[in-house]
C-alpha cells in the first residue's frame, strides 16, 4: 500500500494540508463553465471561485487556499496496484479506505500532526457506492484551528477523495455547502 | 544544510567541544540569580515550552503525568516546584532537559520500559543535565549560536515536531559530561530507593528496540554507541553500589502505563508501521511488558502485512486477546471483518452485534450497522 498511499498524499494532501502549489496556473471557474469534466469524473464547481488543475488533481479556491480549498483527487487502480502492495484496494471496505485515508495522512506528516482529531467517520452513498466521509481537525503551530472535510470510495477504475479544508473560524462553516454541492454533483466516468 | 545533517553533524561537533566553567544550581533558589546569557538561554526554554503546548506535541494525560512527575519528585525532593516534567507524543526513543528545567520524555520512550525504576533512570540522568547547567556549559563551549537557540530558531511554521525532535537530537552531550549525568543521577536512584540492578537493563532494552527495529535516528537514547555507554557506565555503578536492595515499583509503572502503550501500537498502526508492531511484539518475552489487549494489535499488524498464513495469525491473535480481556471490543470488529470478508454472514454479525454491545457509541457505528445490514442480505443468497 506504500506507493498507493503515496501516490494520494503526494498527490492530495500536500494540497489539502499546505498552501503548497502545483506549477499551473489559477483559471476562473467562470470561463469554462461550472460544469468540470476530465478523463476521470465530472462534477459541477462553484461559481465564482478559482480552479487549478494538474495532472489528476484539481484544486479549487474562491479567497486563496489558505482560507478555503476543495481537492478533488484520482488515483487510478492500475497504479494504486503497481506497487509491492498485493492488496486488492477494491476489495477494502468503506471504513478500511477511511481507516488507510488516516493513516497516509498521518505518517505523510511523520507523527507532525499530533492535535489531529476525527470528529466522525461514517459511511456516505456517493455516486453509486458506499464511501468513507470523514470530518477532521487539527491546529496549526501557530495554534490555528483548521477543519477537513473528506470523502472517498473506490470503484472499478480507482480511488477518488474529495476534500476541503478551511480555518475553523467562520470559513469553514462558510463554504460548507459549497463542498456538499460538489460532492453531490461528483460523478466518476 | 537540511535538518537532519544539522542533527546528525551537531552532537559530533558538540562532543568534540571542551566545556567552561559554569557553576551548577547548589540549591532551587539558585534560579532566581540567574542573568545574562543563562537568562537568555532559559526564556528561549520556556518559549519552547510553550511552543510544544501550543502545537500540542504533548501527551494530555493528567494522571500519568502526575505519576512521571511524583517519580521525578522523589529523585528531586529539593527542587519539587521548579524540575516540570512533560510527556511528549512521539513514538521515538527519546527524552531531553531544557535549561530552564523542563524534562520532557517521549511516549515511545516510556512505552518500551518496564518498570518505574527505569524510568527513573532516565528521569535521573536528565535531572542533572539542568542542575549542572550542562546545556549552558556546552553553549559557553561553542561561543558561538548555541545548539539550543539553533533548534529553537528552527521551529517555524508547521509542522514543527521535525525541529523538536531535532532538538532533543542535539541534547547528546559531551562524553564527560554524559558519564556525570550518569554518576549522580545513580546517586539520586539510590537515595530514592530504587533498585539500580534496573538501570543498566534499562538502556539494555532501548538498545534491543534500536536493534531490532533498526532505528537509526540520531537522538541521544536512540544512538548505539550512546546506549552502549550508558550500559557500561550503569554496569560499573551497580556493582559498586552500596546497597543493592530498592524496589522497582513494576506494578506501579504498568498500571500508569498501560494505556499509553496500547496507544502507541495503535499509533504505529495508523501511521502504516505494522513492521514495528510485528518486531516489538514477537517476542513473547516483550509482550509481556505490554497489556493482554496488544495481542488485538498484532493481529491487525498481521492483516495489515498480510503475507502467506497472515490471515490465521491475525485471528489467532484477535482470539487471544478476546479470551484475555472479554470486555475490549476492537478484536470484535475485526473478527466480523474477517467473516463478513469469508463469506461467512452468520459469525460476522454475532461479532459485529457484540461489537456494537461492548462500544454503543464508537465511532466507526455508521460502518457496522451498514456491515450488519450487508451481512444480512448475504445471508439468503
Amino acid at each position: 500500500m506504500k506507493s498507493y498511499g503515496l501516490l494520494i498524499f503526494i498527490a492530495t494532501m500536500t494540497l489539502v494540508l499546505s498552501a503548497c502549489t502545483t506549477p499551473a496556473a489559477w483559471k476562473s471557474i467562470d470561463a469554462g463553465g461550472s460544469q468540470y469534466a476530465n478523463e476521470y469524473y465530472t462534477a459541477v464547481l462553484p461559481t465564482g471561485w478559482m480552479m487549478k488543475d494538474a495532472d489528476d488533481t484539481l484544486m479549487i479556491s474562491r479567497d486563496g487556499p489558505d482560507l478555503q480549498r476543495i481537492v478533488i483527487a484520482y488515483v487510478s487502480l492500475e497504479e494504486a496496484l503497481s506497487d509491492e502492495d498485493k492488496k486488492s484496494v477494491s476489495k477494502m471496505l468503506p471504513s478500511e479506505l477511511a481507516d488507510k485515508f488516516i493513516s497516509e495522512l498521518k505518517s505523510s506528516q511523520g507523527f507532525d500532526l499530533p492535535s489531529l482529531t476525527i470528529l466522525s467517520n461514517e459511511p456516505i452513498p456517493i455516486a453509486g457506492h458506499t464511501g468513507f466521509k470523514l470530518h477532521l481537525m487539527y491546529s496549526t503551530d501557530k495554534g490555528l484551528r483548521i477543519e477537513m472535510l473528506s470523502v472517498g470510495f473506490v470503484d472499478e477504475d480507482g480511488f477518488y477523495s474529495i476534500s476541503y479544508s478551511a480555518p475553523a473560524i467562520h470559513y469553514f462553516a462558510n463554504d460548507r455547502d459549497q463542498f456538499t454541492s460538489v460532492v453531490s454533483s461528483f460523478q466518476p466516468k | 544544510m537540511s535538518f537532519r545533517r544539522i542533527a546528525l553533524i551537531l552532537p559530533v561537533f558538540l562532543a568534540a567541544c571542551q566545556t567552561g566553567s559554569v557553576e551548577h544550581l547548589e540549591s532551587p533558589t539558585d534560579v532566581q540569580s540567574i542573568t545574562g546569557e543563562e537568562y537568555r538561554l532559559w526564556h528561549a526554554a520556556s518559549e519552547f515550552d510553550e511552543k510544544l503546548v501550543r502545537g500540542h506535541y504533548l501527551y494530555e494525560d493528567a494522571e500519568l503525568k502526575r505519576y512521571v512527575q511524583s517519580v521525578m519528585d522523589k529523585l528531586y525532593p529539593e527542587y519539587k516546584g521548579v524540575i516540570h516534567v512533560g510527556i511528549i507524543n512521539s513514538p521515538d526513543l527519546n527524552a531531553f532537559a531544557l535549561p530552564n528545567g523542563s524534562i520532557y520524555i517521549n511516549t515511545g520512550m516510556l512505552s518500551r520500559l518496564e518498570n518505574e525504576a527505569q524510568m527513573a533512570t532516565v528521569l535521573a540522568h536528565e535531572g542533572v543535565h539542568f542542575v549542572n547547567k550542562h546545556s549552558f556549559q556546552q553553549r559557553r563551549s561553542l561561543k558561538q549560536t548555541s545548539a539550543f537557540s539553533l533548534g529553537i530558531g528552527m521551529i517555524t511554521g508547521i509542522p514543527a515536531l521535525g525541529s523538536i525532535l531535532t532538538i532533543s537530537s542535539i541534547y547528546g552531550y559531551s562524553k564527560d559530561l554524559e558519564r556525570e549525568a550518569d554518576k549522580e543521577g545513580f546517586r539520586r536512584l539510590e537515595k530514592a530507593g530504587y533498585d539500580v540492578s534496573q538501570s543498566p537493563i534499562t538502556f539494555q532494552y532501548l538498545l534491543t528496540d534500536v536493534e531490532t527495529l533498526d532505528i537509526k535516528q540520531p537522538y541521544f537514547f536512540s544512538s548505539h554507541p550512546r546506549l552502549e555507554e550508558r550500559i557500561e557506565s550503569f554496569s560499573n555503578l551497580a556493582a559498586k553500589a552500596d546497597s543493592q536492595t530498592g524496589s522497582s515499583y513494576e506494578a506501579e509503572f504498568q498500571a500508569e502505563t498501560s494505556n499509553l502503550k496500547l496507544e502507541l501500537l495503535n499509533d504505529y498502526l495508523e501511521i502504516g508501521q505494522y513492521k514495528s508492531v510485528l518486531l516489538i511484539l514477537k517476542e513473547e518475552s516483550a509482550r509481556k511488558r505490554y497489556p493482554p489487549q496488544a495481542n488485538y494489535y498484532l493481529g491487525e499488524a498481521y492483516r495489515l502485512r498480510d503475507d502467506e498464513g497472515d490471515v490465521k495469525k491475525s485471528v489467532d491473535a484477535y482470539l487471544v486477546s478476546i479470551a484475555a480481556v472479554p470486555d475490549f471490543s476492537p478484536p470484535y470488529r475485526a473478527m466480523g471483518i474477517h467473516y463478513m470478508k469469508h463469506n461467512e454472514p452468520d459469525k460476522a454479525i454475532s461479532y459485529f452485534t457484540k461489537y456494537l454491545e461492548l462500544s454503543p457509541h464508537a465511532s466507526d457505528i455508521g460502518y457496522i450497522k451498514n456491515y450488519i445490514s450487508k451481512s444480512q442480505s448475504m445471508r439468503g443468497k
